[in-house]
């Protein structure tokens, strides 16, 4: 999956413009809560076949930090 | 472990569910857009919930006495009860035995009680299933909880997820019956993300001259959903490996009745058509160990002229635990949901 795909997975999961995301972008700022964190998990275990620690989840204040889990699935 | 069972048979099955619906929306410690986000996720606004003179027995023993009722079975045929629910009448003695005396079961009866929750009803379809082949004719398995009672209103993690349900199953020994295919698993390291953590004898309610707390239900939702995708899809494979079959020869696939994201993406990525998934939560909400059943009663209420075959019955929850059991309910008696008034 290029990165590119991946955010605008991650735009459409909080319905948010893709445009309005980026590496630096605050998850607090898109609205990022605990069903967003429930969110991720099916995203990147749909798209990945992999499951994150929702600890790791907890922990991500930007979007490279979501992106930064899933480091090794991503091109660039 | 794995196991397999024959001659035993899936008689019957009857559920109730409470009168009395709560909506959502009625929540007054939360913002309506919040509700809205948080139901959509689920898949249901509305619950039944039981009125606070209401005990999970209660639904099970109503569940039961019309099972019994409507197969026409001698109560003194009836060698064992097992009671599986989170939400006992007491802390002692256990449940089963006040279901016993109040079914008029003969004394020569066993009962006991099992600690379980969403994998619960697959756990006692396997205990029963042990039993029979140890010698027990007809074991009755009552399956059920009240989690409301154990809900602070103002917790966003479990506020509208859960609804109280009972669940009455009669299991026979039959030399005709088609093999039962079982596969359990636990794993004690995800206890305390589903877990009323007072209460019990490791942290008794504190009094302090003060109004008796009520103890809750602690949920974290995300180890829930990170667990099920761990586990559930790796307990169906070995499922259907060690019954010999695929997917396309299952009929139906009831699973533990969470809420509707996780049943869309475990069917999703178990590649269940959806044709084949059973999702039964609006009005009803998850009702922990009953929800399996309830799915099954509520499927036949909407589907009178429908049969249910080869089935898929999976539960997953506390512990972590989880169940799944492969077996042929076309010969089981089941009987549309009951109302009982509460």
């Amino acid at each position: 999956v290029k990165k590119a795909e991946f955010l605008s997975y991650i735009g459409e999961m909080l319905d948010v413009p893709v445009s309005e995301i980026s590496d630096d972008t605050d998850l607090q700022g898109l609205g990022w809560d605990s069903l967003a964190s429930v969110s991720f998990l099916g995203l990147v275990d749909e798209h990945f076949d992999i499951v994150v620690s929702p600890k790791l989840i907890a922990e991500c204040k930007i979007v490279s930090d979501l992106l930064q889990l899933v480091a090794k699935h991503i091109e660039a | 472990m794995e196991s397999t069972h024959r001659n035993v048979k899936i008689v019957g099955i009857a559920t109730s569910l409470p009168s009395q619906i709560v909506s959502s929306n009625d929540s007054t410690f939360f913002l309506s857009e919040d509700v809205e986000k948080i139901t959509e996720n689920l898949g249901f606004l509305k619950r039944r919930v039981v009125n606070t003179d209401t005990c999970t027995s209660d639904l099970c023993f109503f569940a039961a006495n019309k099972l019994l009722e409507t197969l026409e079975i001698q109560r003194e045929n009836i060698d064992g009860i097992i009671f599986v629910s989170q939400t006992p009448d007491y802390i002692l003695p256990a449940t089963a035995f006040l279901l016993q005396q109040r079914l008029g079961l003969a004394k020569t009866c066993f009962a006991f009680d099992v600690n379980l929750g969403c994998s619960g009803y697959v756990y006692g379809l396997w205990l029963a299933s042990n039993l029979i082949q140890g010698g027990a004719k007809n074991v009755l398995v009552l399956a059920g909880d009240t989690i409301s009672k154990l809900i602070a209103p103002s917790d966003r993690a479990t506020a509208f997820v859960f609804g109280d349900a009972g669940s009455a199953t009669l299991v026979s020994y039959n030399h005709d019956s088609p093999l039962i295919h079982t596969v359990i698993g636990s794993d004690g390291s995800g206890s305390a993300n589903l877990c009323v953590p007072k209460g019990g004898f490791r942290n008794p309610m504190q009094h302090n001259n003060l109004p008796l707390e009520q103890p809750s239900l602690f949920m974290d939702g995300s180890e829930v959903f990170a667990f099920t995708l761990r586990e559930v899809p790796k307990m169906m494979r070995a499922l259907l490996d060690r019954a010999g079959i695929t997917l396309d020869q299952v009929e139906k696939c009831f699973l533990h009745q969470a809420n509707q994201f996780m049943l869309n993406h475990l069917g999703k990525r178990m590649k269940i058509p959806s044709e084949k998934l059973v999702i039964m939560l609006e009005g009803i909400g998850n009702t922990s160990s009953a929800s399996i059943p309830i799915s099954i009663s509520e499927y036949k209420r909407l589907n009178p002229e429908n049969s249910i075959g080869l089935s898929v019955l999976a539960g997953f929850g506390v512990g972590w635990s989880w169940a799944g059991m492969i077996a042929d309910l076309s010969k089981t008696l089941i009987l549309p949901t009951l109302e009982y008034q509460s």
